[in-house]
This record gives structure tokens, C-alpha cells and sequence, in this order.
């Protein structure tokens, strides 16, 4: 199946599609990187729900956690549903994807908002290493998912909601 | 009881809702809803077809915050929210709240599905749900639809008295009939 995928990076790799400059909290400058394919094309990247990168986004801010391959719960794992569950009470303002690079586990994830937002109760930030970052422009706003259904379709990163990926 | 079945039993003793002997015909089964536009819970325009995607959807008119038999009939919902988001089966409800009412309301019953809200009452007459005995809020009337991906309406079921309502069970064996319909692997694959 085609995915879209997205690294954070401290430098673009040459065959990524594309790579947007971004600033890490706390960190400096990092390129966002996307690729679209089957196939997984760098050992940081993640699948994520595709609607959410686009042309010409608004200024955003994003909390973004990784999760290292030996740390990451499998994707129905009672805590990552919780997490689930949360976002769906209250959805970001501009967007969230879960972050994947198999079809069990999770790998990650990105929340969206205004410029300046904190995320400072990112229900996901408790699995990983997280930073807070500005997007520029790579991502576009995605409403929330009608709910309450909240298991992945075909595999796709949720909220990703059809079977047609 | 589902609108058709009520159709056909309604006595006429006078007992029943102004709104008995009224059937909309896109209520009828295989009856297609309009592909309503409406306001979500943030102020997001969101239109029904999108919110539908592929699955079962519940399409769920209500009266309002306000009204206790509307609050009882969510705790219902709420229950059944826990099979449904394991069961790609998806849930909206409607009523002519505020966003900003509805936000409160929503969270508050601790639902994880889609508000839509119509306080301008954009589609209370086009749908022919207008609860006419209630003058002080204009709502629309209590009504449950199981919809089929292509918006068709697989049963309709009419709570103007509360016991109209479908219960938990019979939402599951609709979108159990449901499924079955539209998930080609219904039979599991061997």
C-alpha cells in the first residue's frame, strides 16, 4: 500500500520528496521530510495520515514524539487506545496523526495547532521523546474524525478513516 | 420501533405524535438522506457524506441539551460508544445547540463522536423534522437513522415518545445488518 511519510531530520536526504526547514524547541533548525510509496524509505521515517501534509499550510505549532523501535507499544495497547480516546474528546485545533512504521505498533505522533500552542497535555507524550516544533507550512489542517470508531484502517496511521489506502 | 413498522401499527386514537402519521419519505428504507452541511462541535463545516466515510453510521436527531428524556437516551449512546469504536461504526448527532452549547454538552456526557449543530435551523423543515409542540426551542424532533455508506437509510426510528427510540440492541443487529452488507469480507477470508 502507498504511505505517506514523514521524518524529522537534522538534514534532508536527497531522494526525499520533500523537506521543509522547521525549528525545534530547545534544539535549533531540523528539516521536516516527506515521501510518498510502499516502501519504508529512511530508518526514522514514519507513515502518517496522508490529508495531513499538503502545499502552503498555515503557521503551526506541533508537538512531535518519536518512539525508538525497542520502546514502542503495540498500537492496541490498552494505554495507546486511551490516548486515542482522549483526542477524540478533544481534537487538536488544526490536526493529529498517530505516527507508524509497521502495521502493530506505534511509532510516533504529531499534534497540531495555532502557532504558539503547547500541547502541554498531548496524551501521547508519555510514550516517547518529545519535541515541540514549528511546522512551516508542511501540514494542513484536518478536522476531527467522526468517532467513536478508532481502530486503523488497512494498517493506515489513525485517524486515516477508510479502507481505501 | 422502527418508522415503517410504527406506520403500519399506528392506531387512530389520537395517541400518537403529531409527527406519527407524517413519514418523510427519505426515511423510508432505502430512502437517501441529504448530504447535510453543518457546523461540528470546533466551527468546522463538515459535510455528512465526509463524516460517513465507508462505514455503518448512526445519523441522530435530538432536541437539545435541555431535555432530560435527550440526556437519558445519551447515556444509551455512551455505553454503546464502547463496542462501537472497535466496530468501524460511526456515530453523528444533530440538534440546533450552539457549537459552543454543544461542545459543553459533548463533553460533559464524555461522547467521542461528531456533533453537528443547527442553531439557525437550516434543515428542520427540508427534513421535515420540525417538533412543532415545542415552541419555546424549535427543535428537531427525536430521530435515529442507521445509514449505509451511500447515505441510504437502512431503518428509521421516530422518539418523540421516548419508547420510539431503537434500543442498544437493535442498533447492534442494524449495524450488524449493515455490515454484513457492505464489508465484502464478512466471511472471513481463508
Amino acid at each position: 500500500m502507498t504511505r505517506t511519510w514523514v521524518a524529522l531530520l537534522p538534514a534532508a536526504p536527497a531522494d526525499a520528496d520533500r523537506a521543509t526547514p522547521v525549528e525545534v524547541e530547545g534544539e535549533g533548525p531540523a528539516v521536516l521530510v516527506t515521501w510518498t510509496g510502499k516502501h519504508h524509505p529512511h530508518p526514522q521515517a514514519r507513515a502518517i495520515d496522508p490529508r495531513l501534509v499538503g502545499e502552503d499550510g498555515p503557521d503551526m505549532s506541533a508537538s512531535w514524539v518519536e518512539l525508538n523501535d525497542d520502546e514502542q507499544p503495540l498500537f492496541d495497547a490498552p494505554e495507546v487506545l486511551e490516548a486515542r480516546r482522549t483526542l477524540l474528546r478533544q481534537w487538536p485545533d488544526y490536526g493529529a496523526s498517530t505516527l507508524v512504521s509497521d502495521s502493530v505498533r506505534l511509532a510516533g505522533s504529531v499534534l497540531l495547532g495555532p502557532a504558539g500552542s503547547r500541547f502541554d497535555d498531548d496524551p501521547f507524550a508519555r510514550f516517547g521523546i518529545r519535541k515541540r516544533l514549528r511546522t512551516g507550512g508542511m501540514f494542513v489542517p484536518v478536522p476531527a474524525p467522526t468517532g467513536p470508531a478508532l481502530e486503523r484502517y488497512a494498517g493506515a496511521p489513525w485517524p486515516y478513516d477508510r479502507f481505501d489506502s | 420501533m422502527r418508522i415503517h413498522d410504527q406506520a403500519a401499527s399506528t392506531s387512530s386514537d389520537g395517541e400518537g405524535s403529531p409527527a406519527d402519521h407524517d413519514i418523510r419519505a427519505w426515511m423510508a428504507p432505502n430512502g437517501l438522506v441529504p448530504d447535510l452541511e453543518l457546523p461540528d462541535v470546533d466551527g468546522h463545516s463538515r459535510k455528512l457524506s465526509d463524516l460517513v466515510g465507508g462505514d455503518p453510521t448512526l445519523l441522530h436527531f435530538y432536541r437539545g441539551f435541555f431535555c432530560p428524556k435527550e440526556r437519558q437516551y445519551f447515556r444509551l449512546l455512551t455505553a454503546l460508544q464502547d463496542e462501537a469504536e472497535v466496530a468501524y461504526t460511526r456515530f453523528v448527532s444533530v440538534s440546533v445547540d450552539s457549537p459552543e452549547v454543544s461542545a459543553a454538552f459533548r463533553a460533559g456526557l464524555n461522547a467521542r463522536w461528531t456533533f453537528l449543530c443547527d442553531p439557525d435551523r437550516r434543515y428542520l423543515d427540508e427534513l421535515g423534522l420540525r417538533e412543532t409542540t415545542d415552541t419555546v426551542h424549535d427543535p428537531y424532533l427525536p430521530v435515529c437513522i442507521v445509514l449505509r455508506p451511500d447515505l441510504s437509510v437502512h431503518a428509521a426510528y421516530q422518539g418523540y415518545w421516548f419508547w420510539g427510540r431503537p434500543t442498544a440492541e437493535e442498533l447492534r443487529q442494524d449495524f450488524r445488518a449493515v455490515t454484513r452488507a457492505v464489508r465484502p469480507d464478512w466471511d472471513a477470508p481463508r
